[in-house]
């Protein structure tokens, strides 16, 4: 094959593959979002949190990332009950600007706790256990990517079938659709959200887990990639697994093409497409958010 | 001289506030005449500048927009880049600043309207952070190394000082300026227009109020004063930079600043600067300089807030007021 | 030539006909009745009239001119206005501040506009302060004072959305008196009922909606023994 389509197809699957990472950092927004209801600015700080508690067990024990990671997807979602418990309890239902006000205020404080635990460094795991790539066909496919894609459409596919197929996620499913509806039929609502929020912060404890094979850590880390998972939200329809992962792969390959064309640049296309959802589907939006 | 306390007496305590709160700060660099104690004060000014500028479209009209670091940094750039590239007197460079700033406002407001709560709040976030990835690319501006101003030192023209001493008194009559500016609007018939818009939009709509075209006109005025701002933090620091002017963080800050006094009402802004700066002291002088950390304790003083009273200190203002009545009239009884 | 006529107004939400080919005229000076029962597609044909949904087929004409889908400012300035359902009031404003909102749409100085609320105010008899804070007015207050608001705009026709729902007897005769009075003050009303003893003795017609659908339109006498409306209202009974 020749080697500029090589180069383009390798490029595109790359972002396909990256793609799928993000997908699982938008799964959880979703969830949180469809949920509870409740507009979530400090998740990109989560995602921070589980890409430096991954870090930091590495540094320590020198465990591969992707060992490390149902470490800290338990440790995720221990804190996401926590926080529910503590903070997110008092906001559901509360008004828009509340809500913002929290959640960002959530934000700055867990931005700027890790800036004063662990300064404004860039720490990059080294060595991982998955390394280097191999050629098919003269297209270049990167081994960590790979593997990292197959354990995040395996876990968006896990989540999928919780949500379908138990008594829980069902449950989940129902309080997002009808709060009051679900609790006529005897579900408990405070511990689906319990719940709900800890499998969303699960969810993005597993993508950190992932990422940082890929990405330095520092304490802004998270906010861009938030504004992805915002992006995907919006274009793949809020609540919806499958549309985020799809969604997901999309903006996986526009960021990956785009930083192949300006890298300088890259973000650019991925906040053009977000404004350009929002203002071209205005109806299809839900006055829930 | 008899009449003057006659004059007082019919005044209502909040006119005579007003009043006491000029005279202080006009008093106050007299006072007080150390570099660093005009430094705060110019702080406190700058921020309760930029908050009552939000209050335009985010207290009165309703609107909670969360990207206003971009036009702080647009007009910061453009006066700066006029000046450095061109020429252009920083005077002239700031008018031109707040109007290219009120242009891309429009520009973005306009579709962002139709979008609803935080729909909206997110376009607004997502044009920011648009803009500042965009400057921390671009070779003409300096990218992420920012802009240094040449120093000329007392200059005028060059709206330029050795001594904080003018800047205080610049910022100090813009922020007057400003305030009677949000005054008269608000009594006036886009005064009302906008609370309309706030409370029952589809009812402002049904008695003849253009929505759209109401919040675009807050939204030009807001990201003008904001960009004033701008280039006045450019003139006094004489380098600029993403970081300082284009980051998340201050869009915050300019709206909390607001929200946390009381939104939509004038006061509002200068309660909440003065609220944030305060906290701020007071965290450095206890704990010393550590990075982020009289955010973090602003941030749970916000949470708490929040909760308990999201109509800020001028709400809880009130209930002090209610209270004192009710003592009164209790103990007149 | 009629104040308002509507010609073959179609309105759908997905599959959803809300509004289906429906033809009217209202004249200068009546009070025109629309009943039928819940569902029937009563508010989303105002909602239609008054800019607040497109219309997907069909013509909306005031004074002869074509208003369909102006948008709701833009037919306030052509002369109507309406109350919702739900009443919307301002709720951070004064009593007087909230009709001085309406009275902005005819006037540009907040002078003139104090001084023509005043005078609405005083037309409604509230019985309170004019600088009471909204949260403390009853229901009824509420109601009257949304209708304030709506007449200090200066309109030709009043489409009032259940006006009269949750009010007692003495609220329901008080507020038909107020509005004979604003008819016979050239205000044009049209009027969606529920409260029958209210509307059958106050409109000059009643049109009927069932199912989207026009099933009539005539005398309050001759609707109240139409079939299709009996039928409408008390067909499940029979079933």
């Amino acid at each position: 094959m020749p080697s500029d389509t090589a180069l383009i197809i390798g490029v595109v699957l790359s972002g396909l593959l990256m793609g799928g990472v993000y997908a699982l950092v938008s799964e959880g927004l979703s969830l949180i979002w469809g949920v509870m209801k409740v507009v979530n600015m400090a998740h990109g700080s989560f995602l921070m949190l589980g890409m430096y508690t991954t870090y930091w067990i590495w540094y320590f024990t020198g465990l591969d990332p992707i060992l490390i990671t149902p470490i800290t997807m338990g440790i995720l979602f221990l804190l996401g009950i926590c926080v529910q418990k503590g903070i997110v309890r008092h906001i559901i239902g509360v008004s828009l600007v509340s809500q913002i006000f929290v959640t960002f205020a959530m934000w700055m404080f867990i931005n700027n706790l890790a800036l004063m635990l662990w300064k404004e460094n860039f720490r990059t795991v080294m060595n991982p256990l998955i390394g280097g790539g191999f050629s098919m066909v003269g297209v270049q496919i990167s081994l960590p990517k790979l593997v990292s894609f197959g354990i995040s459409v395996s876990a968006a596919f896990a989540l999928w079938l919780f949500l379908r197929r138990t008594k829980t996620g069902i449950a989940i499913r129902a309080v997002a659709q009808d709060k009051k509806a679900a609790q006529l039929m005897g579900i408990d609502v405070d511990r689906i959200y319990n719940l709900s929020f800890g499998l969303g912060l699960a969810t993005v404890g597993l993508a950190g887990s992932l990422l940082v094979n890929f990405f330095s850590v520092y304490p802004y880390v998270g906010d861009i990639f938030h504004i992805f998972a915002l992006t995907i939200v919006t274009l793949g329809g809020f609540g919806s697994i499958s549309g985020c992962f799809i969604a997901g792969l999309v903006i996986g390959i526009v960021e990956a093409i785009s930083a192949f064309i300006n890298p300088a640049l890259k973000y650019l296309p991925v906040f053009a497409i977000f404004l350009l959802i929002l203002f071209i589907r205005p109806e299809g939006l839900r006055e829930s958010l | 001289m008899i009449k003057i306390p006659a004059l007082i007496g019919k005044l209502s305590p909040r006119y005579i506030g007003y009043l006491i709160f000029i005279i202080l700060l006009i008093v106050y660099p007299f006072v007080f005449k150390e570099q660093y104690s005009l430094y705060i004060v110019i702080n406190f000014l700058l921020y309760s500048f930029l908050g009552q500028a939000w209050n335009i479209i985010g207290g009165y009209a309703g609107q909670c927009a969360l990207g206003h670091a971009a036009f702080f940094g647009l007009g910061a750039y453009t006066s700066s880049i006029l000046f450095l590239k061109f020429g252009i007197n920083p005077w002239l460079g700031m008018l031109m600043g707040g109007l290219i700033a009120s242009g891309v406002s429009v520009i973005i407001g306009w579709p962002s309207f139709r979008l609803r709560g935080a729909y909206f709040a997110l376009a607004t976030i997502a044009f920011a952070e648009m803009v500042r990835v965009l400057f921390n690319h671009w070779a003409f501006v300096g990218g992420a190394v920012g802009l240094h101003l040449p120093v000329y030192g007392d200059s005028l023209s060059a709206f330029q000082f050795r001594s904080y001493f003018p800047y205080y008194w610049i910022i100090f009559i813009f922020f007057v300026l400003e305030c009677f500016l949000v005054y008269k609007l608000s009594k006036s018939k886009i005064g009302f227009y906008w609370r309309a818009i706030k409370c029952e939009p589809d009812a402002a709509e049904s008695i003849g109020i253009d929505t759209t075209k109401n919040k675009l006109i807050a939204m030009f005025i807001s990201a003008f004063l904001v960009a004033i701002g701008g280039t006045f933090y450019s003139q006094l620091m004489l380098y600029i930079d993403p970081r300082s002017v284009l980051v998340r963080d201050l869009s915050i800050r300019i709206a909390l600043v607001a929200i946390v006094g009381g939104r939509g009402t004038i006061e509002g802004p200068i309660l909440g600067s003065l609220a944030m700066i305060l906290l701020s002291s007071f965290i450095r002088a206890s704990f010393g300089d550590i990075p982020g950390l009289h955010l973090v304790i602003f941030a749970i003083i916000l949470v708490v807030m929040s909760v308990y009273k999201p109509l800020g200190m001028m709400a809880i203002l009130g209930d002090l007021k209610s209270w004192i009545e009710r003592r009164k009239s209790v103990a007149a009884a | 030539m009629p104040l308002l006529k509507v010609e073959k107004l179609t309105k759908r939400f997905g599959g959803l006909i809300a509004n289906k080919d429906i033809s009217f005229e209202i004249l200068r000076g009546q009070i025109v009745g629309l009943i039928g029962p819940n569902g029937a597609g009563k508010t989303t044909l105002f909602n239609v009239i008054t800019g607040f949904h497109k219309a997907n087929e069909g013509k909306v004409l005031f004074n002869g001119r074509d208003i369909t889908n102006l948008s709701p400012h833009a037919i306030c300035k052509k002369g109507i206005v309406r109350t919702f359902q739900i009443v919307k009031i301002f709720d951070e404003m004064t009593v007087l501040e909230n009709i001085m909102v309406g009275a902005f749409n005819r006037y540009n100085s907040s002078d003139v506009a104090k001084k023509k609320a005043l005078e609405a105010f005083e037309l409604i008899q509230l019985g309170v302060d004019p600088e009471t804070k909204i949260s403390a007015l009853t229901f009824a207050a509420q109601r009257k004072l949304e209708l304030a608001r709506t007449l200090v705009t200066g309109p030709e026709l009043l489409l009032l959305d259940e006006m009269m729902a949750g009010l007692n007897l003495t609220e329901i005769k008080e507020a038909t008196d107020l509005l004979r009075k604003i008819r016979d003050s050239g205000i044009t009303l049209f009027i969606v009922e529920h409260v029958m003893e209210a509307i059958m003795p106050l409109a000059d017609r009643v049109i009927v909606l069932h199912f989207g659908e026009k099933i009539a339109d005539g005398k309050p006498s001759e609707v109240a023994i139409n079939e299709a409306v009996i039928e409408a209202y008390l067909g499940e009974e029979y079933a």
